[in-house]
């Protein structure tokens, strides 16, 4: 494969082709006139633009995979030749979009450590020989695949309830920018005075619940879109994920890259014993940006079990299910059991529980006070709302933190830092301790008075920091001490921290 | 430095009291109440930074501690640093300071020490690097 290859010309068809459905829109709704026939002109001079240029990213566009490397060049006037060697290869990405689909193609995205290097306009069968290529297959094990079960965890995530309201704005624009005023249609007053005749307690009951359904509605579509034929599987130490109904992704990851492992349990997703896993890998995008997240997915949400099941595989390693032993603790052989849930893990100094206590007042009295002040000022009624919302808040606010408070957990495990803390998503990390780079303790001045600190460990992978909250002064730095090996720290620095109290 | 933060307010409400006498009414107050954090944050926050601030470079780790309010304590091996750097800002050079930088591949991981004397600054910079190349690896 040393000879220099041409993308698919078919390429230009998925880049020509978007102004077909505008057009026959057009078409269809306006027919011939003039106004429409200038609008058809601007689309098809657009598209035959747009159309050129994908004819010369075709006719420029050659690849090619040498003994040690990968490489494309591309462009006619701005010559770009890249390669990456093959041995920097972090991962090999292969994902279609619909048009590429349907035109049989795929985009390979070649990633390594500082960024990527992108392929657009190849056959699937090729992208699937290239990424091959790429990263040499052995004997392929099948860790998870996508069941139809896990398709009620689907409907229970926290943004389904923001996404309807998202889709309704969005609607009322489109609309808007057609000159539809919605609330001129005779749909929409029939469901306005359907509401009017209604007691509020009915109405609001209505709207909720529909709103919910809604929601629940369209994160199941969301999760059957990206999650749809999941696979994970391994080979030898790579790890490969397969997945996506619309666009189909595929994400290959090396066990060499992975420095952990993020086991995040939402709130809702808790009660039936549900979580999703992302690795913690160099070169993949993290768990907490959205836009990256599903990167570094391994699995969707799914039962706990599986989750953890999963957790150990990519880790090479099992965790065991009671790392409640204070740091340090012997490296002895693990026993290659499933975790038994749930996690026992270090519990953090009670003065946790009361920082988050201490915050609930701070995050509802301040609202409570301006609709009451409003209400003081303007009526009876908002006063009332102010109280007794308050009152709920307050209420919701100190389960919130107790839960808080007991998702907070810490531990070590042979060659791993595991900990946990959240509570609108639990998220436990195992960390190994060869990926930390360097640690870090942090102290606010309310955690001065408390006697605690926040330890926060640096690593090249995920997020970069993660942090172990609010554990003793003394723990952080035992903790972050054994997190670096082999780091001596002389007397009197160790003791410049725990002994400070400036 | 702290008086790079805290006079700009001041003269900017002093100024604009003198300018528009309409609005001395709000911006008096501005100005006094302006002056007098601005003046214990200059009198408190530099003293209490240097009580704060320590860094110590041993055979194979560097740690640094810093902060006043909020107050972190670093600690990096030398085999994970990937760059030492060195910078001297324009106030930093009129007092003949300088800071210096070690980046790892983390960019949680960075230890910086700032406001050292030029000269040892720079004995440290070439002390680092050394150990640094002594350690070797990709430092991930």
């Amino acid at each position: 494969m040393t000879a220099w290859e041409r993308v698919d010309p078919r390429l230009v068809l998925v880049g020509a082709s978007w102004p077909v459905g505008p057009v026959v829109g057009v078409v269809v709704f306006d027919g011939w006139s003039l106004p429409a026939v200038i609008t058809l002109s601007s689309l098809i001079f657009t598209g035959s633009v747009v159309g050129g240029v994908y004819v010369l990213r075709w006719a420029t566009t050659r690849y090619r995979v040498t003994a040690t490397a990968f490489e494309v060049r591309s462009g006619l006037v701005f010559r770009r030749a890249r390669s990456v060697a093959l041995d920097r290869v972090r991962g090999v990405d292969v994902s279609a979009e619909p048009l590429h689909r349907l035109f049989g193609l795929a985009t390979v995205v070649v990633s390594t450590g500082e960024g990527g290097l992108r392929l657009d306009g190849v056959t699937r069968a090729r992208a699937e020989r290239l990424r091959d290529r790429l990263r040499p297959a052995g004997g392929e094990v099948r860790l998870a695949a996508f069941d139809w079960a896990w398709l009620r965890y689907g409907s229970l995530t926290f943004w389904s309830v923001g996404g309807v309201g998202v889709v309704m704005g969005g609607a009322y624009r489109v609309l808007d920018s057609f000159g539809v005023k919605p609330y001129e249609l005779g749909f929409v007053r029939e469901v306005y005075f359907f509401f009017a005749g209604l007691p509020v307690w009915a109405a609001v009951g209505v709207l909720v619940s529909g709103v919910v359904v809604l929601g629940a509605c369209g994160s199941t579509a969301w999760f059957v879109e990206t999650w749809w034929d999941f696979r994970l599987s391994r080979s030898g130490d790579t790890f490969q994920v397969r997945r996506g109904l619309l666009t189909t992704r595929s994400m290959t990851v090396d066990r060499a890259r992975v420095r952990g492992v993020q086991v995040t349990e939402p709130l809702l997703l808790r009660p039936v014993r549900a979580a999703r896993t992302n690795a913690v890998a160099v070169g993949l995008g993290t768990a907490e940006d959205r836009s990256t997240a599903p990167k570094s997915a391994l699995l969707p949400p799914a039962p706990l079990a599986l989750a953890w099941h999963v957790a150990e595989e990519t880790l090479g390693a099992p965790v065991s299910s009671d790392v409640s032993t204070p740091v340090p603790v012997a490296s002895d052989g693990c026993t290659p059991a499933l975790v038994a849930l749930p996690l026992a893990l270090l519990r953090h100094p009670r003065a946790a529980l009361r920082r988050r206590l201490g915050r609930v007042p701070l995050v509802v009295l301040p609202p409570v006070a301006v609709v009451g002040g409003l209400g003081w000022w303007l009526s009876p009624f908002l006063v009332h709302i102010a109280w007794v919302a308050g009152l709920m808040g307050l209420v919701a606010g100190v389960w919130l933190a107790f839960d808080a408070y007991r998702s907070l957990g810490h531990g070590v495990d042979g060659e791993f830092v595991v900990m946990r803390s959240g509570t609108f998503a639990r998220r436990t990390v195992v960390l190994r301790r060869a990926g930390v780079i360097g640690w870090q303790v942090s102290q606010s001045p309310f955690q001065r008075r408390a006697g605690l600190a926040t330890l926060i460990l640096a690593t090249a992978a995920g997020v970069n920091a993660y942090r172990v909250h609010d554990v003793l002064v003394a723990d952080a730095v035992d903790l972050g001490r054994w997190a670096v090996r082999g780091v001596q720290l002389s007397g009197s620095l160790s003791g410049s921290l725990s002994g400070s109290s400036t | 430095m702290a008086l790079l933060w805290a006079l700009p307010p001041v003269v900017v409400f002093g100024v604009l009291a003198l300018v528009i006498p309409p609005t001395r009414f709000v911006f008096v107050p501005l100005a006094l109440v302006s002056g007098v954090v601005g003046a214990v944050y200059v009198l408190v926050m530099p003293r209490w930074r240097y009580r704060v601030h320590r860094w110590e470079v041993t055979e194979d780790v560097v740690y640094a501690r810093s902060g006043w309010l909020w107050q972190k304590w670093r600690v990096t091996p030398l085999s994970r640093v990937q760059t030492v750097d060195s910078l001297r800002g324009p106030v930093q050079q009129a007092f003949g300071l300088t800071g210096v930088t070690l980046t790892t591949a983390s960019t949680a991981g960075a230890v910086k020490i700032p406001g050292l004397d030029r000269v040892l600054a720079e004995r440290l910079v070439e002390e680092l690097g050394r150990a640094v190349r002594r350690h070797g690896g990709d430092a991930t």
